[in-house]
């Protein structure tokens, strides 16, 4: 609500349509584009540099290409871009992988004596014996096969 | 301790993450009281766009004469640092995080490991392999 009035939202189908019908790789190129323009203009803007400035700490001798530069149109070359990332101390392309970069390393090492699992001392409670003379079995079964059905017995 | 001392830094947790684990069973019996050594490396690492304090921290559980690795643990704390960029040296581009913020990172770090190890070797043979409490100043450092 602003001075009394209600905000409306102005829809229409043309404009839709018309934004529709953008190819979304088009749109990438163009915004691309007009972030490198940006880019370039706040970096002449960090260095209180005007045109004729860029001009000279790129090399170049016609005043008319920083214009275009600048009107977000212009489709940069691979080494146009470097010479500028050069010239304004920017970075405009990110080619390498991003990675986080380390900035410390502690540390240590600790001994500490721990008791066996609490599994093994209720077994060896249950059975009243040493953890080391737990034997492997605690019961064993003896096989036969006098009929075709074998048979089980517990020892 | 005047004002001067007092250092006020925003941090939230943002994510824990379990990057890696192992675990190796004992080729002998282990007696009823082993000393198990604990080996701790805690890593720093920095995203200055997204304002992350990132700690990987990594555990080795060992035996005394350290021939055999019975378990280890990879862990990852994500810490949102408010104003992070303000640790940029502006000359070096080094990032300075001042040590009693790097201490709390890894005393914070090292807690939620250890609660991360108990609920991984639950119910193995390293079930009372609890990763001891440490003075977190005690690590010894190597700045980047």
């Amino acid at each position: 609500m602003m001075n009394g009035k209600t905000m409306e939202t102005y829809t229409s189908k043309l404009i839709d349509d018309l934004l529709d019908s953008i190819d979304p790789i088009d749109q990438e190129k163009v915004d691309a584009k007009m972030l490198l323009a940006a880019k370039i203009a706040d970096a002449m803007k960090a260095k209180k540099w005007k045109n004729k400035d860029l001009l000279k700490a790129v090399g170049k001798d016609n005043p008319s290409i920083i214009t275009k530069w600048l009107s977000g149109t212009h489709n940069f070359t691979m080494d146009t871009l470097i010479e500028l990332q050069h010239a304004l101390n920017i970075k405009l392309l990110a080619l390498e992988e991003k990675e986080n970069k380390i900035v410390a390393n502690y540390h240590k090492t600790v001994c500490q004596t721990v008791q066996s699992s609490p599994v093994i001392d209720c077994v060896n409670e249950i059975f009243g014996m040493e953890r080391q003379s737990l034997p492997l079995f605690s019961s064993s079964f003896s096989l036969t096969t006098n009929n075709s059905q074998p048979s089980f017995a517990q020892a | 301790m005047t004002d001067k001392d007092v250092l006020s830094i925003g941090f939230q947790i943002k994510t824990i993450e379990l990057l890696d684990t192992c675990l190796n069973a004992p080729q002998v019996p282990l007696a009823a009281e082993t000393v198990f050594q604990f080996e701790i490396n805690l890593e720093h690492r920095i995203n200055i766009e997204k304002d992350f304090v990132i700690v990987i921290c990594t555990v080795s559980i060992q035996n005394e004469p350290k021939d055999q690795l019975f378990g280890k643990l990879r862990s990852s704390c994500v810490y949102e640092v408010k104003e992070l960029s303000k640790f940029v040296d502006p000359e070096t581009k080094a990032v300075v995080i001042p040590e009693v913020f790097a201490t709390t990172l890894n005393s914070v770090s090292l807690s939620t490991t250890r609660g991360l190890m108990f609920s991984y070797f639950r119910g193995t043979f390293l079930h009372n392999a609890i990763l001891p409490i440490i003075d977190p100043k005690s690590f010894s450092a190597e700045k980047k």
